[in-house]
């Protein structure tokens, strides 16, 4: 080999390992169960205080797929806040009201220790912990080498919410958002 | 500088530039965010439990009361009571009773001879002013009050029975117990006499 290709080589081999390649092609991508881009998940409570059951849930699931080693998952959340409703505001249902909880699972080639759930998410935990841009889920290993959303190497974040059917809550409508937006460090 | 060795050059310095673009360009995304609406609705809810079985299975009960008099010179009443509980999160209900006298009466025994008391207590997260007994019901009076012709109203509610959280729904009840109560006079005859009084939680 000539001395001028050995340099080359030499030199393509510095700046490949300083651009790191795994970054340049890299992606990330965030469904819902049925693999739909962007995804609307819409949870309503629908109730009227009772003695049993006395607690309703509501139940979801994100799928994330990402080629990036390094990855977050971080939430927003607006309300729930008061629309038409009557009583003391005291009694009012508050985002403490609202129990939350979360699991992540590796599906695929995505591995379980992958995607690590943040304290105070890593246990039952409630909505009032949820704030503007909170980190929830922090990723450190890749889900697999695509992120189109059909290909089977996920991490699946499950969500369940809870809310008790007390009857000091005041009657009415109470309205509120989370975003999660995947992003990269 | 060879011609092969140009050609070599301008093919590095391509890649370079390819790979330069390729890291300083954003992290390619296909779909980066959920959003997860949220609403709730809080419906209103009146109901009644047995105050001895506090539970769903508990929910509009039928409880029986049992006076049985054999007349006594000493005059010791005879009494029997129930309690029902109440909750609701509407701020404004009323309690209601009618009485129905029974066909298969073989003796006659007027409503006014059965003193009726009504009490009221609350668990530890009501709010024992949720209620208040309606006149004549505040002390103690006779069954005759409660009408057979229409509903009476016993109590009135002016705000929602919880007044705290109560993880569980156990201590948010508004209680209301009623006494009967005859006495044991000669003057009766020998036989049987019965009643029903039907109590109704309504929100106007």
């Amino acid at each position: 080999m000539h001395q001028y290709k050995k340099k080359y080589i030499i030199f393509s081999f510095i700046i490949f390992a300083f651009l790191k390649p795994e970054n340049a092609l890299a992606c990330f991508s965030i469904t819902d169960d049925f693999n739909s881009p962007d995804p609307v998940l819409n949870i309503t409570f629908n109730f009227e205080p009772d003695l049993e059951p006395f607690r309703e849930c509501w139940s979801g699931a994100l799928r994330i797929r990402s080629t990036k080693r390094n990855w977050r998952l971080v939430a927003t959340r607006r309300g729930p806040n008061p629309a038409v409703n009557q009583g003391d505001s005291s009694d009012n249902i508050k985002p403490s009201d609202i129990s939350i909880e979360f699991e992540v699972k590796g599906f695929g080639e995505a591995q379980a220790d992958g995607a690590i759930l943040v304290s105070p998410f890593s246990s039952e935990t409630d909505l009032s912990s949820i704030r503007n841009g909170t980190l929830i889920i922090s990723g450190v290993k890749r889900s697999g080498g695509s992120c189109t959303i059909h290909n089977p190497n996920f991490y699946k974040l499950k969500k369940k919410l809870c809310l008790f059917r007390d009857y000091v809550f005041n009657t009415g409508y109470y309205n509120g958002d989370i975003s999660y937006i995947l992003v990269a460090p | 500088m060879t011609s092969k060795k140009r050609k070599f050059r301008s093919l590095f310095v391509v890649i370079l530039i390819a790979l330069l673009y390729l890291s300083t360009s954003s992290t390619k995304v296909i779909s980066n965010q959920a959003l997860v609406p949220l609403s709730i609705i809080v419906h209103g809810k009146l109901i009644i439990t047995d105050a001895e079985n506090d539970t769903k299975s508990g929910e509009n009960p039928t409880t029986n009361i049992h006076l049985g008099l054999t007349p006594e010179l000493n005059n010791s009443i005879v009494s029997g009571k129930s309690s029902i509980r109440i909750r609701t999160n509407l701020s404004n209900w009323k309690l209601l009773a009618q009485r129905v006298d029974q066909s298969n009466n073989t003796i006659i025994i007027n409503p006014q001879d059965i003193k009726l008391l009504f009490t009221t207590q609350t668990g530890s997260k009501a709010n024992p002013y949720a209620g208040k007994l309606v006149s004549p019901f505040d002390g103690i009076t006779n069954l005759s009050q409660i009408s057979s012709a229409k509903s009476t109203d016993v109590l009135m509610g002016n705000s929602k029975t919880s007044i705290d959280k109560d993880p569980t729904n156990k201590n948010n009840w508004f209680q209301l117990t009623s006494t009967y109560s005859i006495s044991p006079d000669f003057f009766y005859d020998k036989g049987e006499w019965n009643t029903v009084i039907s109590y109704n939680l309504v929100s106007p």
